[in-house]
Parts: C-alpha cells; sequence; structure tokens
C-alpha cells in the first residue's frame, strides 16, 4: 500500500543499521537513501547520511512536483551491486497532483 | 707472529669450523628426510624413532628430533585448517564469529585471535558491511496545502559559479542556466501573492 502524498511535500525518512545477528546498532556507518521512478529502473541516490551512536540516521527528501510512483530504499556504500532486498527494504509513495 | 700469516691462520680456523665430516652431513640430510616423511603422515612415530635410530641418532639427540618433527606437523595441520576456515570465510560458508570461534577451539592464544579479527575485517569491509541490516520507515510526511491554480509567482535567481558572472555578460554571449526547485516544502499554499521560492543556477557560460 503505497503513501499517497501531493506533490512538493517533505518526507522525512530514518534509516536503521543494525547486525543481523545481534541486533545492535552499528554507529558511524555511512548509508544512502535510493530513489527509484520504476521497479526495474536504476536506484539514483538522494541522500547521503552517517548513522549516530543508536545507529540511526534522518534523511530528508522533497518528492518531485510531478505525479509519480516512486520507491525509496537504504543501502549501505559497496554493496549497490549485491544488494540485498531482504537487508534493504523499500517505501512506495505515490506523488499525487 | 707477522700479521699476514695470523690472518690465514683465522680464514682457516674459521673454514674447519663450518666443515663437516661427510657422514655427518649425510646423517643431517637423512634425519630430514625421515621428519618430512613423519610430518607429511608417511610414517608413525615409532617409525620415524626406527629410521633415526639406523641414521644413527639416539638418546636425548632422537628425542629433541622427534619433538622437532611434532611441533613441525601440529604447525601444518593448524596451517591447513586455518586456510580452510579462511576460504570459508570469504565464501561466507561460516560467519566471522563462527571463524574466531574455529579458531579458539583450536587453541590459539586471545591475542592472535584478535590478530585474525582485524585480518578478517580489513581484508573483506564488502563483507561486513554486508552483513548489514537496514531498515527504513516513514517519521513524518509533511504534506504541503494545495496550491490555487492560476497564481501569479516570483522567482528569486541565485547564481552559484561565481566566476561565470565575475564579469560583466556581454550581450552576444549565451548562458545556459539550470531551474531547479530546491524545497517545494517552501512552497506557500496562499496567499495569492507569495512568491515561490525558486532558484536559477549559472551552470555555464558560452560564448557564442
Amino acid at each position: 500500500m503505497p503513501l499517497k502524498l501531493r506533490a512538493g511535500s517533505r518526507l522525512v525518512l530514518e534509516i536503521r543499521a543494525q547486525n543481523p545477528t545481534t541486533l545492535a546498532p552499528i554507529p558511524g556507518l555511512p548509508v544512502f537513501l535510493d530513489r527509484l521512478d520504476q521497479p526495474t529502473a536504476a536506484p539514483v541516490q538522494v541522500a547521503g547520511a552517517q548513522t549516530d551512536a543508536q545507529g540511526r540516521a534522518v534523511v530528508t527528501v522533497t518528492l518531485p512536483l510531478a505525479e509519480a510512483s516512486l520507491h525509496f530504499r537504504s543501502r549501505s556504500p559497496g554493496i549497490a551491486e549485491r544488494y540485498r532486498p531482504d537487508v534493504s527494504p523499500q517505501i512506495a509513495v505515490e506523488v499525487v497532483a | 707472529m707477522p700479521e699476514d700469516i695470523s690472518g690465514v691462520l683465522a680464514d682457516l680456523e674459521e673454514a674447519l669450523a663450518g666443515a663437516q665430516a661427510p657422514e655427518v652431513a649425510a646423517a643431517a640430510t637423512g634425519s630430514g628426510v625421515a621428519t618430512a616423511r613423519y610430518v607429511e603422515g608417511l610414517t608413525s612415530e615409532d617409525e620415524l624413532r626406527g629410521e633415526l635410530q639406523a641414521l644413527g641418532y639416539v638418546g636425548p639427540r632422537q628425542d629433541r628430533l622427534v619433538l622437532v618433527a611434532n611441533l613441525s606437523r601440529q604447525l601444518d595441520l593448524y596451517r591447513d585448517r586455518r586456510d580452510i576456515w579462511r576460504a570459508q570465510l570469504r565464501a561466507r560458508d561460516i560467519s566471522l564469529d563462527q571463524f574466531l570461534a574455529l579458531l579458539e577451539g583450536a587453541g590459539i592464544p586471545d591475542d592472535s585471535v584478535a590478530l585474525e579479527r582485524a585480518r578478517a575485517e580489513a581484508q573483506h569491509p564488502a563483507a561486513v558491511l554486508q552483513s548489514v541490516q537496514l531498515s527504513l520507515a516513514v517519521l513524518t510526511a509533511e504534506e504541503v496545502p494545495e496550491r490555487p491554480a492560476g497564481q501569479p509567482i516570483a522567482l528569486s535567481i541565485a547564481v552559484l559559479e561565481a566566476a561565470v558572472v565575475a564579469e560583466a555578460v556581454a550581450r552576444e554571449q549565451t548562458i545556459s542556466l539550470s531551474l531547479s526547485v530546491l524545497s517545494a516544502a517552501e512552497v506557500p499554499a496562499a496567499p495569492a501573492l507569495q512568491p515561490i521560492a525558486l532558484s536559477i543556477a549559472a551552470l555555464e557560460a558560452e560564448e557564442v
């Protein structure tokens, strides 16, 4: 169920980095936010941040002014080619006029 | 004694010290072969002792050679196991924690385990990063209010590259401009005469 938002809206997203085994937060990790304009399209990096002491990074994105169906996903650097969807979930956003 | 004669004698003494009788040299080579056969698993410890006995090594000297052979055998075994575990770690068949647990189980000291951890993390940063679990969540969504159609807008122009505008632009020159909305959240909803915040950046000045 995509999140429906008006064009030009501002979205605040939180990325969390955790050890998959212990679920302990990973501080100081560079993370990126990618936008996919189509499910099969190449991702576009729209923001970069570094996780804080609690393993969190907050990024703000502004939605485009045209109607669109977008997906955002988080990613760590260096693993783009071996991107694992199970560790980097996507958020679907439908931009309406 | 003349100085030149003493020098010759010193050289001769040194040469004699380094020389070995032919049978001693042959026995030394033989002990190396016998030890290597044991290390490679071709012979048992009893057979090694028998071969050393046949080569003339008895008593404490034989014990010393057997001890060296056993240490060498353990070293080879550890190296083989460690190489296999490293390969499994690289292939992601085992995790870093499992790798370190195997090393600890092999009886190596804690500081050596720490060194192996540092080596693994330094050599495979991508592997470490790939095991990070990321989650993404929406904290807030600030939706802009609907804007009435036909509303007049005012533009503000910001020149980003100062070098382009260091000199006055001639009339016949063409400047490529890029128009982009920097932050749509700054777009006001109303009233009608409120300006929309836009930014025009001069990317390059191309002379015609």
